[in-house]
């Protein structure tokens, strides 16, 4: 839901997300305190573990790259009023698509090997959105739970695969063969270790941020998203429309996949990512489905995580604290807004009777 | 072939479809209030883990389910504070809902148990099997019928309550207006939001013994995540079922099917992941074998506009 005004909307989405932040931090202090840790040393532990050195920011930057795309890809097709909740499997595909442009295409310089590598985990990401979209449009086969059977097919297939026709003799089932080098992100900042996957998720911010607020097809979605009656009355085919929004979403949830296989993991392993998918769907509404805000709230995320790894080791407190407590970021601003909505409701039910 | 066409898949087949038809009901009652909540996923596995707990501490399934069910309740409650009094975006909190519940189950586990992964015990109590002596005596009944969970033969039971309760009293009455109609039911003098919330408990509660089936059924154990996508298969129960108690029932059957079949054959020689994906495959066609139909097309559209609300 994005305001006419972006910078007011920017505004507004910060200050909405850090207020969430102070009042689900408390939240998180009382259930440490109840847990038997002491709040201060855990929230600091988890801030030194987030950005209390170089290391830890690297750490940082490097893991907000897959779970920026992840988020972008549910805000564009939460934008555009479809619900792929189908992330997690289109990320696997991704992924998997990835590895194996990697490891079996040999011989090409990088300035091919690597794009064409990114650009197959976007198409095979693509793909796995296209059916439910297509049942969708089709069909009416309701998305959200097309997308979530679509996330076990296609994370078992991903798994069939890795664990028989393209399995690494010498490693542990479930595990492919490396990418080659050449199909590896390179780094930004050698001496560190900075990949360049962030540089890649701010381009890819620009690009939904541009498409969004810019391009025509943007507009459509917006319309569609915000009001389905309107847009039809208005002549927008909204079928048309939604698809390729899940298409783009597809391909952004991939391409999370590509770039963790061609920029940390370098193998495709069943075990890959812990969730990169779902959280996606966090980081968008998080950020109320704003690239911009998606970009941050993905950089807020990481931290977060990284953190609360740091924090688990110091004060024994487990790490889905941070699960628990972002839920409950999402579930306040669902209240907040709701706060501000019931107030302007309020005038509008004297003429109106509330339905 | 023997593997997949035997009574114990029969048995199976009942043993899995009573989680999806208590939580098919689930989703009927609040899809009849007009509130798809898709946070049944989330309130099963909360069920599932708090039977553990409560049978783990007390030895007793009972406290086991009493646990499952004033958990799940509880979560349901939220769900309905949000939804109904707040008037939140019934997707947003669904899916909040089930992060949290996933969120939640993992951190307990490792905080209270100090695992990972799957916690089981011995002091877990399962619960009750029941046994009806004379249908041992005929061959293949018994191993169809007998010795399953007491929520294999409740959740028969209360596919009946429902249908006399939905179609037969004034409760069902509201129960359907409060979704088809809302404003002929506050005409009449009933408070909508009441029946709502009457109806979010129900949905808590039967989430709550589904999950509590899952974890104390049988395995004794509870799983991260252990749940798989159940709540969802049964929004799906819920639609190729027509909406409709014995519908509902008849859909967790052949669902139950897909995943006793998935379960009997994964030592077959045909890689796993190809059997697991049954039930999931199955409920994608099922969805686009109920497209076809006007009926479902138009409360397609009628479940769109609530959800986009």
């Amino acid at each position: 839901m994005v305001l006419p005004d972006a910078r007011n909307s920017i505004l507004r989405s910060l200050t909405i997300s850090v207020g969430i932040v102070v009042m689900a931090l408390a939240a998180g202090a009382i259930i440490m305190w109840g847990v038997g840790a002491s709040p201060a040393l855990a929230y600091q532990a988890l801030f030194e573990y987030a950005l209390g050195d170089w290391e830890a920011v690297i750490n940082v930057v490097t893991r907000a790259a897959p779970l920026i795309l992840s988020g972008l890809a549910v805000a564009v097709a939460f934008t555009a009023g479809i619900y792929n909740l189908g992330g997690e499997g289109q990320f696997f595909l991704g992924a998997f698509a990835a590895a194996w442009a990697g490891f079996t295409v040999r011989g090409l310089p990088s300035w091919i090997h690597l794009p064409l590598t990114l650009a197959l985990a976007a198409l095979a990401g693509m793909g796995g959105a296209f059916l439910p979209a297509w049942l969708k449009i089709r069909l009416g086969v309701n998305e959200i739970i097309s997308t979530i059977m679509f996330n076990f097919v296609y994370v078992l297939f991903t798994g069939y695969l890795a664990n028989y026709p393209f399995r690494d003799p010498g490693r542990y089932s479930g595990v492919t063969f490396p990418v080659a080098a050449s199909a590896r992100l390179p780094f930004l900042e050698s001496a560190h270790g900075i990949n360049a996957g962030i540089l890649f998720a701010f381009l890819c911010t620009i690009l939904v941020f541009w498409i969004m607020k810019y391009a025509n097809l943007g507009y459509r979605w917006k319309i569609i998203g915000l009001n389905p009656r309107f847009a039809r009355y208005g002549g927008l085919k909204a079928g048309r429309a939604q698809l390729y929004a899940m298409l783009v979403s597809g391909a952004l949830a991939g391409l999370a996949g590509g770039v963790i296989i061609t920029g940390t993991q370098f193998r495709f392993s069943v075990f890959l990512g812990s969730g990169v998918g779902w959280d996606g769907i966090l980081i968008s509404l998080l950020a109320q489905d704003h690239p911009i805000g998606v970009f941050l709230a993905g950089i807020l995320f990481a931290a977060v995580k990284t953190g609360s790894l740091g924090m688990e080791q110091v004060t024994k407190v487990p790490s889905e604290l941070t699960a628990v407590l972002l839920a409950l970021f999402i579930l306040l601003v669902a209240g907040r807004r709701l706060i501000a909505l019931m107030v302007s409701r309020r005038q509008k039910t004297i003429v109106q009777e509330e339905s | 072939m023997e593997i997949v066409f035997s009574f114990d898949t029969l048995a199976a087949t009942l043993r899995m479809a009573a989680p999806l038809t208590l939580v098919g009901l689930a989703g009927l009652i609040s899809l009849q209030t007009g509130d798809l909540n898709i946070a049944l996923e989330g309130m099963m596995l909360v069920g599932a883990f708090f039977a553990v707990l409560g049978s783990y501490l007390f030895e007793s399934a009972l406290v086991g389910v009493l646990f499952a069910v004033t958990a799940a309740m509880l979560l349901a409650s939220v769900f309905a504070f949000f939804v109904i009094n707040l008037r939140s975006d019934v997707f947003v909190v669904g899916i909040a809902l089930n992060i949290l519940a996933s969120g939640l189950t993992i951190f307990l586990l490792r905080f209270l148990f100090q695992v990972r992964g799957s916690f089981s015990s011995p002091r877990i109590v399962a619960l009750p099997r029941f046994n009806v002596p004379f249908l041992e005596q005929i061959p293949g009944l018994g191993t169809v019928l007998n010795n399953h969970s007491f929520f294999v033969y409740f959740s028969w039971i209360l596919v009946g309550v429902f249908w006399l309760v939905i179609y037969r009293t004034r409760l069902g009455l509201y129960l359907r207006a409060a979704g088809e109609h809302p404003k002929a039911l506050k005409t009449a003098g009933v408070s909508v939001r009441r029946i709502r919330w009457i109806a979010s408990f129900v949905c808590g509660a039967l989430c709550g013994l589904a999950g509590a089936h899952l974890s104390l059924g049988y395995l004794l154990l509870f799983v991260e995540n252990m749940s798989a996508g159940r709540g969802f298969i049964a929004l799906a129960v819920v639609i190729f079922g027509g909406t409709n108690p014995l519908g509902v029932w008849f859909a967790s059957l052949l669902f139950g099917l897909a995943e006793g079949i998935s379960l009997r054959t994964q030592n077959l020689g045909i890689p796993s992941e190809f059997m697991l994906m049954l039930p999931y495959l199955t409920t994608l066609v099922a969805l686009v074998l109920r497209s076809g139909r006007k009926r479902y097309a138009r409360r397609f559209v009628a479940q769109e506009s609530s959800l986009s609300a």
